[in-house]
Parts: structure tokens; C-alpha cells; sequence
């Protein structure tokens, strides 16, 4: 582990010696910086989303570099990619594999569908919204969104789990915008068409 | 490719089998098409499987239209010939207050989960099927969806805007709103 | 040991059917439908004696989105937009089909030049779709290397040229009723040349990579064997019939667009397993890429869109139009009272009707042949379960 890692982290201090460098830290940080860097996705593809859940993890996208690697089972997993309708036949499967992962635990909501119903909104078997069955951390808008804007999502998820240790004390969902990082485009995209 | 001569030979076989007449003005396909009464669906369907002329061997859909003002749920067949290469509609109609036909899937087993679906979303039930259960519904869903009388129960996943809740009007608030249907766009891009 | 089966198993209709026929010495298996190797959200219960599966039952309706009932609901061109989201893999060739019936009840004269983008994107679409299914493919047998060679590398490039030509990459909602969206941008035809000859030596690669791989070989020849009358009478269309024997194409047989122009293949297999099926398919992207270019040397001028009003009404009527999609015959049945929505819509997919096979097709194998079997069928469940 080089210290160019941290080099842009405030959180760290660093001391150079002679042979080489010393990191300081508390372990609440650094299970963090290693939380953060590692977040696997539990293989779980539901519908056109996830052809472009699995675009994200191929060749082109390299979801890899971000420390992102789909795991087949939810025991290993942090992060569920919701990539799909979620149909109420569904549900209850959507719900146990949640229940089965491991704490702390985060959910991605990829597409229209999965935010609220999307092109099926008014169909009498799709669940309206995942977030009726299971918390959501991340929103991301677009039918299907492209693996950059999942990439944005992991890297607010990134940003989001970072936060934890400023709230000096561990919870599971504290009170913050659920995607900080992109309001902040959204806003910096308003300013820019006002200006 | 109409083939008026296949429903010739079909309704020598059965004559109480009918070329439903062509109104004008109604679109339809070109291909061969028979009304069979419902009782006689299986005789009709082994006939077209069976005899070396028509050799219909390809199953390639089946479905059900719910005629409501009429009454009636009306069952489409197309099959297909692999080896004379022609295809015909049969059509069969059924009374919507007692919906229930004969099975088809012992001549083309590949008519099974078209005829769940069919019973699934339709309501409509296949006697002599092997295996008739729900195939895209859960157990205990209420109401069969493609019916068009279907009245949606809200459950804890709705949103209420659903096709077929009550109180919302037949075509759907939303789209009231977004104004779809009035008027007529002036034709050319 | 059939009473300890049925006390430990979860309550479902497809459990019921099979637990009434649990023997001595045998045991359920649930796979899916969260199964990384089930392309998607299909449940199958394997009815186990040992390794060996003696029975297998489909649950469908993890991806049943009501489409057919959401349809009746939407004026025609919303409903191109459901169309994508069927066959998620091919949404070209969705959109294709869904406008051919609709172009059937209208009537309507389709510009040459509007047939001609249709035939390329439909057959890029067809491309990119066997793609999808030589990378999962691969991924089932063991094999990882494929998927990103055609998935993450090859298949972009196609997103590519699409998304130049619509602004998507895998909903298009391009082909409309009387032609195409918008018209090919300056230059397309020129990078979907050099894309087909970039393509050729790695359409080699792809078969030094998998098709001559003795694992892969191994795996897959003789493996779950479909023979010809079975299929046609279970109505399984597409390369997974043609890999039984029959040279059963609708490009050929019944030509509609303007596919008599073109020189092209059928490709057929002999023994209908598992690697015939994927033989077909790999052979498809070639005749594909033959298709592509002849469309690319005469593609003709004009306009790019027929008289079609932008909201119609079709007169009463009904009509079923079928298409060769990457899959089978994809049919769309429509019943039109003379509104602009129509009456009833049912869609034929033919992944739904292929996926029928498995019982049959499993029946004998072991688990681990299962998958193959599963992956050699390529099913998309959005269009399965609508």
C-alpha cells in the first residue's frame, strides 16, 4: 500500500522516515477507506437495467478499477444493484436476498423502473418503486441509465459511506441527502443554465 | 397467400365449421381462416395435425380476445405447416359466463403454456390439460388482469394509478390529462 | 423421504406439481430466481435422483410486467416504447416486428430506404444479440474470456453505431410505424462498413477462443439433444430449431421487407445439442455480416419516413405479423376497433414458446449439463414472462 492512496484524504496523517512512510489513522476511517474501495455487488440482474449493469462490468466500463466485483452470492455482498422491474411475484425474493447480506448493506436503485414503476407504472403486477419493499441509498434516473451513470451512483455510494465516520457516531442511514454527490451535478448544472 | 381451398377441405370434413364472411372495410390477414364451433376444437385440430394435406405440425400462438359487449371470449389459433409451408387462423368462440374449451395441448404440447397464460390472465379454463395452473400470477391473485371488466385490488406495492382500479376512469386518469387521443395530426413528417 | 421433501419446501404451485411426484431416493432442487446462470429471473425446481434430473417444471412470471394489458391502454407509437422492453437484447428487431402489424392494419408503403435501415439495424441488432449470447454463453460453460471480447468489447461498438443513429443503447424506439426515426447521420454507412471488416478477423478469434476449445467441446456436443419433430411441435422457432434440422426461416421462407433482395445462408445443425445451437447461432453473425454488407453497398436514397400521420387510427380489423427476430418468430398479434389504441394486443415471443423445450431437454442430465442447456436456449426473460 503506497501513500498516495491517501494522499488527498485529510483524515490521515502521514510521517516520512527515512525508510520509508508511517500512516496514522483511527480504525473507523480506515474500515471505511477499505468499506468504500471494495464495494461488491451481489450478481442480480433483473431486466434491461441489468444488460447495462453488465456492460458496467465489462471490457468497456471496468468497474474493476473502482474496486467493484459482482459476487454471486448475497453472503458476500455489500451492495444490491436493483437492476430491473421489480414485479410483485418478485418481491418477496427482492426482500430475502436484502435480509440475506450482510450488515452494513446498501441498495442501488438502477432505472426508471425500479425508482417508481417507470414505463409500467400503471401495470397491475410491477411494485411501484423498490423503495416500497427495501431502504434505497442511491436513486439513479434513466431507462436504461448508461454505466456512467451507474458509475456516478457507486462513486456517491463511495461519498455516502465516507460520511459515516463525519457523523461521529455509526449509523446505518443517517439524516443526508441520499445522493449528495448527484444533487451537487444537478445543482452546478442549474447554476450553469441561469448564468 | 389465401387458400380458400384449405377451408374447402376443412368444412367438407366439418360442416358445421364456417369461413367467417368478409365484411368491408375489416382488416385481416390473408391467410386461410376457420370459425370452429367450440365443442368440435379438438376433432378440427387433430384433423389439421393429422391429415397429410394440411400437415399442420407448428404451433405458433394462441391467444383469447375478450369481446365483452358481445359477450363472448373469442380463441385464435395460428398454425403452422413446417413441410407445405402455409399457415391457418382458427377461431373458436366461447360464452364469457361459462369460459370453458377443451385442450388443444395433447396434439402440440407446445400449446401448454400458452393455454396457462391464457387461463392465467383470461380466466378461461382448458379441460384435459395436464398441468392447468397459474403461470405468470401468483397463487390467490384476484381477478383474471386481461379481462375487460378487471377490477384491480390495490396491495401494499400500488401506487393506485393501475388499469382497472376502481374509480379511476377506463382509459386511465393520466392519460386524460397528457390529452393523447384528441385530435388528428396533420399526416407527413 | 418424499414426506421430508414436502415439509421442508416453500408453497408454490410448481412445487405442488412436482412434490406429487417425488420418489424413493429422490430429492427437489430450487434454481432461481436469483441464479447467476439463469439469464435472468427464471425459477426451474429439478426433480433430482442423485446428480442425474429426472424432471424439471418452469416458474415463469418473475418479469411479468402486464404488457399486453398496458398495451390496450396506449396509443400505437407508446406502445413502441413497451416494445423495447420486451426482448431487452434485440429491441430493434422488437420495434420492427410491433410496426409491421401495425403496418399491416394501416396499410402502409414503407420508403426503400426505410426498409433498407431497418434490414441494417435489425441485423446489427441480431449481431449484437448473439453476441450477448456467446460472452453468457461462455460464462455457463466456464469460460470468461468470450464475454469480454464480445460483450465488452464487440457489442459496444454496435451500441455505438446506434446510438449515433437514435441517442440509445439498448431502448431504441427507432423504427416507427412507416419507416425510421430520424435518418442515417452523415458518414454511418461508411463506420458500419469498417466495422464489418474490423469484425472479420475477430469473428476467427471467436472461434479459436470458444468454438475449438476441447473444454468447451466437451461440455456442449451431444448435450441436450432437441430433435426436429419435438421442436416443430412444440412451435420452438429460430437458430434453436434450426440447429435441429430444419431450415425453418421466415427471411427465406415467407421473405417480407426486402430480404429477397439480399444473398444470404440459413445455417442448420444435424443433432439439435447444445453446441448446433450455438454453431447456428455463430454462424448467424457471419451471414449477418453478409446481409450488412450488401445493404451497405446499395443503400439507396430517398426518404427515410412513409406517409404516415403522426396520430392514426387503423380501421376495425385484426392482424398477426410475424418477424425473424435473433430469437425465433416474434408475432404481434393486434385486434383494432378503429381507436387509436388498439383492442387487444398479444405479443408471440419466442423465447416463451422455446423455453417449453427444457423439460424435455433436461431430462437425463446433470445439474451442471443443466446450465449449458439453460444458456444454449438463449431466452430473454422480458420477453418470456411480458
Amino acid at each position: 500500500m503506497s501513500g498516495n492512496a491517501f494522499d488527498s484524504l485529510d483524515k490521515i496523517r502521514q510521517h516520512k522516515f527515512p525508510g520509508g512512510e508511517l500512516i496514522m489513522t483511527s480504525v473507523d476511517f480506515f474500515i471505511d477507506w477499505a468499506r468504500k474501495s471494495s464495494i461488491w455487488p451481489l450478481t442480480f440482474g433483473l431486466a434491461c437495467c441489468a444488460i447495462e449493469m453488465m456492460a458496467a462490468y465489462a471490457s468497456r466500463y471496468d468497474f474493476d478499477r473502482v474496486g467493484v466485483i459482482p459476487r454471486p452470492t448475497p453472503r458476500q455482498a455489500d451492495l444490491m444493484i436493483i437492476a430491473g422491474t421489480v414485479v410483485k411475484k418478485m418481491a418477496p425474493a427482492v426482500e430475502l436476498l436484502y435480509h440475506q447480506m450482510p450488515e452494513p448493506r446498501f441498495v442501488i436503485s438502477m432505472g426508471a423502473c425500479s425508482n417508481c414503476g417507470g414505463p409500467y407504472y400503471d401495470s397491475y403486477s410491477v411494485a411501484k418503486g423498490v423503495d416500497k419493499l427495501i431502504p434505497v441509498d442511491i436513486y439513479v434516473p434513466g431507462c436504461p441509465p448508461r454505466p456512467e451513470a451507474l458509475h456516478t451512483a457507486i462513486v456517491a455510494l463511495q461519498d455516502k459511506i465516507d460520511k459515516y465516520w463525519d457523523a461521529g457516531k455509526r449509523v446505518l442511514r443517517p439524516e443526508m441527502p441520499t445522493n449528495q454527490v448527484l444533487r451537487e451535478i444537478n445543482d452546478a448544472a442549474i447554476t450553469a443554465r441561469k448564468s | 397467400m389465401y387458400l380458400p381451398e384449405l377451408c374447402q377441405k376443412v368444412i367438407a370434413k366439418f360442416p358445421d365449421v364456417i369461413v367467417p364472411p368478409l365484411v368491408e372495410k375489416t382488416i385481416r390477414d390473408p391467410e386461410a381462416m376457420v370459425l370452429v364451433p367450440a365443442k368440435n376444437i379438438v376433432p378440427v385440430c387433430r384433423f389439421l395435425r393429422e391429415n397429410d394435406e394440411m400437415a399442420f405440425d407448428l404451433p405458433i400462438q394462441m391467444t383469447a380476445v375478450d369481446y365483452i359487449k358481445e359477450n363472448v371470449f373469442e380463441l385464435v389459433y395460428y398454425l403452422y405447416s413446417s413441410k407445405k409451408k402455409h399457415a391457418i387462423i382458427l377461431k373458436a368462440r366461447i360464452d364469457r359466463a361459462a369460459a370453458t374449451i377443451e385442450s388443444v395441448t395433447p396434439i402440440w404440447s407446445g400449446m401448454d403454456w400458452q393455454e396457462r397464460e391464457v387461463f392465467d390472465l383470461m380466466g378461461i379454463t382448458f379441460t384435459g390439460h395436464p398441468n392447468l395452473k397459474r403461470i405468470m400470477m401468483w397463487d390467490g391473485f384476484p381477478g383474471f388482469p386481461l379481462r375487460k371488466d378487471y377490477v384491480h385490488v390495490t396491495d401494499r406495492y400500488d401506487s393506485g394509478l393501475e388499469i382497472g382500479t376502481p374509480g379511476l376512469d377506463a382509459k386511465g386518469v393520466p392519460f386524460k390529462a397528457l390529452g393523447a387521443t384528441t385530435g388528428e395530426a396533420p399526416s407527413g413528417h | 423421504m418424499a414426506t421430508d421433501v414436502k415439509s421442508n419446501v416453500s408453497k408454490g404451485p410448481v412445487f405442488e406439481t412436482l412434490i406429487e411426484k417425488v420418489g424413493e431416493n429422490e430429492m427437489l432442487l430450487n434454481l432461481g430466481p436469483q441464479h447467476p446462470s439463469t439469464h435472468g429471473v427464471l425459477r426451474v425446481v429439478l426433480k433430482l435422483d442423485g446428480e442425474v434430473i429426472t424432471d424439471a417444471e418452469c416458474d415463469l412470471g418473475y418479469l411479468h410486467r402486464g404488457v399486453e394489458k398496458l398495451c390496450e391502454n396506449r396509443t400505437y407509437p407508446m406502445i413502441i416504447v413497451l416494445s423495447d422492453r420486451d426482448d431487452y437484447l434485440s429491441a430493434m428487431n422488437n420495434n420492427w416486428g410491433f410496426c409491421l402489424a401495425v403496418e399491416k392494419l394501416l396499410k402502409t408503403e414503407i420508403p426503400v430506404r426505410a426498409d433498407y435501415i431497418r434490414i441494417l439495424v435489425g441485423e446489427l441488432n441480431r449481431i449484437a444479440s448473439h453476441m450477448v449470447f456467446y460472452g453468457t454463453f461462455g460464462i455457463d460453460i466456464g469460460a470468461f474470456t468470450p464475454f469480454l471480447h464480445a460483450f465488452g468489447r464487440d457489442r459496444e461498438e454496435i451500441l455505438d453505431l446506434f446510438e449515433e443513429i437514435c441517442g440509445a443503447r439498448i431502448t431504441y424506439n427507432y423504427v416507427r410505424v412507416g419507416g425510421v426515426m430520424l435518418d442515417v447521420p452523415e458518414g454511418w454507412i461508411g463506420r458500419v462498413q469498417a466495422f464489418c471488416e474490423r469484425m472479420k478477423p475477430r469473428l476467427v478469434e471467436y472461434d479459436k477462443l470458444l468454438t475449438y476449445n476441447p473444454i468447451f467441446m466437451d461440455r456442449t456436443i451431444g448435450v441436450g439433444k432437441l430433435s426436429a419433430e419435438k421442436a416443430i411441435e412444440i412451435g420452438v422457432t429460430g437458430p434453436a430449431l434450426r440447429a435441429s434440422g430444419p431450415t425453418l426461416d421466415l427471411r427465406k421462407d415467407h421473405p417480407y421487407s426486402l430480404y429477397s433482395n439480399f444473398k444470404f445462408d440459413v445455417p442448420t445443425g444435424k443433432n439439435g445439442d447444445c453446441y448446433d445451437r450455438y454453431m447456428v447461432r455463430r454462424q448467424e453473425m457471419t451471414e449477418s455480416f453478409r446481409i450488412i454488407e450488401q445493404a451497405c453497398a446499395t443503400f439507396p436514397d430517398g426518404p427515410f419516413m412513409g406517409k404516415v400521420g403522426k396520430v392514426y387510427r387503423p380501421g376495425i380489423g385484426e392482424v398477426y405479423a410475424q418477424h425473424e427476430g435473433p430469437r425465433g418468430w416474434l408475432g404481434y398479434y393486434i385486434v383494432s376497433d378503429g381507436t387509436d389504441r388498439p383492442y387487444r394486443l398479444h405479443i408471440r415471443p419466442p423465447s416463451f414458446v422455446n423455453l417449453q423445450s427444457l423439460k424435455e431437454l433436461v431430462k437425463g442430465w446433470k445439474i451442471a449439463d443443466v446450465i449449458a442447456i439453460l444458456g444454449s436456449l438463449d431466452f430473454v426473460l422480458g420477453e418470456v414472462d411480458r
